[in-house]
């Protein structure tokens, strides 16, 4: 990360020179264009993004209510009134899969979106502080990082006796913060010894300048790469907590849910259309994901020799 | 076993706490009339085939879908699966006839009572033995009562002694013995009860327990004893050859039944997962299977190799509301909630058909049964929202929900607890269907069992869901009456109290059945128009075996829970 960390502070000097004039890429344009160039990272990117459209825009695709029952049509195969059949109280089943993907997309991306926030902001302290801030910060990560990370979410979530979405939210992010803290914190300690740190506190930059202005975006690689890879675990954990009971309760729709309510050797056996449907768009929309990541990590690595 | 007859199914009831519930419920006295009960008939092992003349050999596997807690003794057991290996190995003094009615002398050859109704004498047939050899004599059935009264003893089955006169003083310590109890020989006894009631015969306890083995224990004891946990000395037709904690129990043949002898070797009950059992009965791993959910009836009749049978089950499901909260006071609005449920939707649809909509606490195979109540509110969805315009709730701010008559939005929350799939799959289809009538309901995160019926009995919730598992008899008090601690809605209601009462004490009732029937008519037409509950459905109990095991009866209690049919049991010798 060496020779990329030097640059913004090239990129800085170089802003002031006249437009037009030819010029070297920086390395964001740079990394993108590796990016681009990954066929498994593109193929993510327009999963995810067809995931995500027909989520949110489902209501264009179906009109059934992904809450409404219909106790005498209860278990319908796939046909030409529900696509995906019905399940045992008679609710549509792609009408839940779209819907239910709503709530994966959001739990994976506000997760995601909180635990960048608050790792990178208590690692970047810890980082840059030192001392003991870091000590504190620490402590705190290793407290939360050695209890076993399932457990400690269904601990939380018996202890509060109720779910919602965004309690289960909030438990996540409070679960999985260290990681991202960890990341930051170690990209700042080697940050906070580079020269041009130590001449902007020469000349008396004010600390916040320091880390946002400066140091931050060097440090912006691995939390990209790091918060990508998180979304997609998010997902699997959403699911799995659904699938234990424990995730967004009933009868919100959710692919986990879904894949829950199909937990019976009889449905397993003879009702395929309870259940392929949620776990395909799991496995789909977390290598999406995954593979988003992966190419992120690829493009922005430059000591990598996987071009 | 009589306590067997109070069936408490994990997948309705679940927990022993409710167990405990159950047991509180009064069983009925029945004697003297005849009852409709369905499907009644009982079934030869195959179908339609002549099996030939039974013949002797051969065991029988069943399956247990958790571990039993090894308390095998009548009088302490508190496990579900404790009671299956002791239905066929400890005699009680009486048994139900298919009919409802406590006819089969069973180790009593004869009983009856005084002209005033106070005093039952019971003869004790002369010829049976424990399991070891020793006579069974009015000392082991004193011993029972004694054991079950005794101020130590912590168990749910103190209402089966209470009603003898003197069980209080000696439940409180004042007295060592039954002051109402008095051996007239080794195998007569006169018991003496409080005062007459309905079902004083139903309510008594009634299997003997081997007094010689278990002399010289208190209760606390006796639950922890050998002869309890590893060697049981019993006195039905089949005795305990092993018993490998959480794996199985193995009973085998008594040779010295006082009866006719089985027919099988071996009666083997082994612990086999729910959701492996389908299955391993359809393997032939496990010859009988209970609990059958109702979406494997189909499939299961289709196995040629087995014999699928149903029979409504003795329980049902209700939402109740919690009458302390002030918005649930509105008789008008509970009475709309009730016809904006389409019950015979959740029938049709989630028992597939396999149950029956209920309007009272009555289920159809009691012969209280108010047969006027058939058909007490119907889905009608029109007449729902018409009562609620009527009583003054209406959708004034458009929002498509119904405010309170001053105005306010009206929001309500349906707590339900895990355990039964059914249940759990029919909350947020009742939410559904209220929607349509207009009304705001939430759907609670289902709570697990003991936690929900702990928050249930403190009034904590607006509606919920929940279950009762009944006894033949059809006395209502333990949970109907307005100071009982099950009365889970808090239903106070003097009229109610009066008839439950009534249908139990009063002179007619002991002496005419019939005129117990129009008492608890008189009630249930009451409750249902009180509707502290919204009666939802009761629920057929399904169960299947394979049709190598001939000479199976099923009725109103299912296969498995009677002994009396167990002798009968055999296995061609081909099959064995």
């Amino acid at each position: 990360m060496q020779e990329s960390s030097i640059q913004p502070k090239t990129v800085e000097m170089q802003q002031p020179e006249p437009k037009g004039k030819p010029r070297g890429k920086s390395p964001l344009q740079l990394a993108l264009r590796r990016f681009f160039k990954n066929k498994m990272a593109i193929a993510g990117v327009i999963i995810l993004a067809v995931v995500s459209f027909i989520s949110i825009f489902a209501p264009l695709f179906i009109s059934h209510d992904p809450l409404a029952t219909d106790l005498y049509n209860t278990n319908a195969e796939p046909g030409g009134e529900h696509w995906l059949g019905t399940d045992d109280t008679g609710r549509d089943v792609f009408a839940r899969l779209l819907y239910g993907g709503r709530i994966s997309l959001i739990i994976g991306l506000v997760t995601m979106l909180g635990t960048v926030l608050i790792g990178a902001v208590l690692g970047a302290l810890a980082g840059y502080y030192g001392r003991w801030i870091d000590a504190l910060v620490m402590r705190l990560t290793d407290l939360v990082l050695a209890l076993p990370f399932l457990l400690l979410i269904l601990f939380v979530i018996a202890v509060l006796a109720e779910t919602s979405l965004w309690i289960l939210i909030i438990t996540l992010v409070l679960v999985v913060w260290p990681q991202t803290a960890r990341i930051v914190r170690a990209e700042f300690l080697s940050l906070r010894e580079q020269e041009y740190v130590l001449s902007a506190q020469a000349i008396g930059c004010r600390d916040s300048r320091i880390i946002f202005r400066h140091m931050i975006p060097n440090a912006v690689a691995p939390i990209i790469v790091n918060a990508t890879l998180l979304m997609g675990l998010m997902i699997t954990v959403e699911s799995s907590l659904s699938f234990l009971g424990f995730g967004v309760p009933e009868p919100t729709p959710t692919w986990g849910n879904m894949l829950n309510a199909a937990r019976n050797v009889r449905i397993l056996s003879s009702e395929p259309w309870r259940w392929i449907p949620p776990g395909f768009m799991i496995v789909i929309t977390v290598l999406a994901i995954n593979f988003i990541g992966d190419g992120l990590r690829d493009a922005f690595d430059t000591k990598s020799t996987r071009r | 076993m009589m306590m067997g007859l109070i069936r408490i199914r994990q997948n309705s009831q679940g927990g022993r706490k409710m167990k405990r519930k159950i047991f509180s419920l009064g069983l009925a006295l029945v004697l003297g009339w005849t009852v409709a009960a369905c499907n009644n008939q009982a079934s030869p092992g195959g179908d339609g085939e002549d099996p030939g003349e039974p013949v002797d050999g051969g065991k029988v596997t069943m399956s247990m879908f958790s571990a039993p807690k090894g308390i095998f003794n009548p009088v302490f057991y508190e496990d579900q699966y404790d009671v299956y290996p002791l239905h066929y190995t400890f005699e009680d003094l009486w048994y139900y006839d298919k009919d409802l009615r406590l006819t089969i002398p069973g180790l009593a050859e004869k009983w009856e009572f005084s002209d005033d109704n106070q005093t039952l004498t019971i003869h004790l047939r002369k010829n049976a033995k424990w399991h070891d050899g020793e006579p069974i004599t009015v000392d082991d059935l004193i011993f029972a009562w004694e054991t079950i009264a005794h101020p130590d003893y912590t168990g749910s089955r103190l209402y089966m002694v209470e009603k003898i006169k003197g069980a209080e003083a000696m439940h409180e310590g004042e007295a060592d013995e039954l002051s109402g109890v008095e051996k007239v020989d080794d195998y007569t006894v006169k018991v003496t009860f409080e005062q007459a009631a309905a079902n004083t015969l139903a309510n008594l306890w009634a299997t003997p327990i081997p007094k010689h083995v278990y002399e010289g224990m208190n209760p606390k004891e006796m639950v922890k004893a050998d002869a309890t946990k590893k060697k049981p000395i019993g006195s039905g037709p089949f005795q305990f050859k092993e018993i490998k904690p959480n794996e199985y129990v193995v009973l085998e043949r008594n040779p010295d039944y006082y009866g006719e002898n089985a027919h099988l070797d071996q009666i083997v009950w082994k612990v086999v997962s729910q959701d492996v059992a389908i299955g391993a009965l359809e393997n032939g791993e496990i010859d009988f299977l209970t609990q059958i959910a109702p979406e494997e009836f189909e499939s299961l009749k289709k196995n040629e190799n087995l014999t699928v049978k149903e029979t409504q089950d003795f329980a049902y499901q209700y939402m109740g509301f919690n009458l302390t909260k002030e918005k649930l006071q509105d008789k008008k609005l509970r009475q709309a909630i009730t016809y904006g449920i389409n019950r015979k939707a959740m029938v049709d649809g989630l028992l597939k058909g396999h149950g029956t909509v209920l309007n009272q606490h009555m289920p159809q195979a009691s012969w209280a049964y108010n047969e006027e109540l058939k058909d007490a509110y119907p889905y009608d969805p029109e007449k729902a929202k018409k009562i609620l315009k009527e009583a003054g709730y209406e959708d004034k701010d458009g929002d498509n929900f119904v405010e309170d008559p001053e105005g306010n939005p009206l929001t309500l929350t349906l707590s339900y607890p895990t355990g039964n799939p059914v249940r759990e799959k029919s909350a947020p289809v009742i939410v559904q269907d209220l929607k349509k009538i207009g009304l705001n309901v939430k759907l609670d995160q289902p709570a697990e069992q003991g936690v929900f019926y702990e928050k249930v009995e403190k009034a904590e919730y607006e509606l919920f869901l929940a279950g009762w598992s009944l006894t033949p008899d059809p006395d209502p008090s333990g949970i109907w009456m307005s100071t009982d601690q099950w009365n889970f809605p808090r239903w106070e209601n003097e009229k109610s109290d009066e008839l439950i009462k009534k249908a139990v004490l009063s002179k007619e009732a002991i002496e005419d059945q019939e005129k117990r029937k129009q008492i608890y008519a008189e009630w249930t037409e009451l409750v249902s128009e009180e509707a502290p509950y919204v009666f939802l459905y009761s629920m057929n109990r399904i169960e299947a075996w394979n049709n190598r095991v001939k000479g199976v009866t099923f009725d109103w209690r299912g296969a498995i829970e009677d002994h009396n049919w167990v002798n009968e049991w055999w296995i061609p010798k081909d099959q064995q």
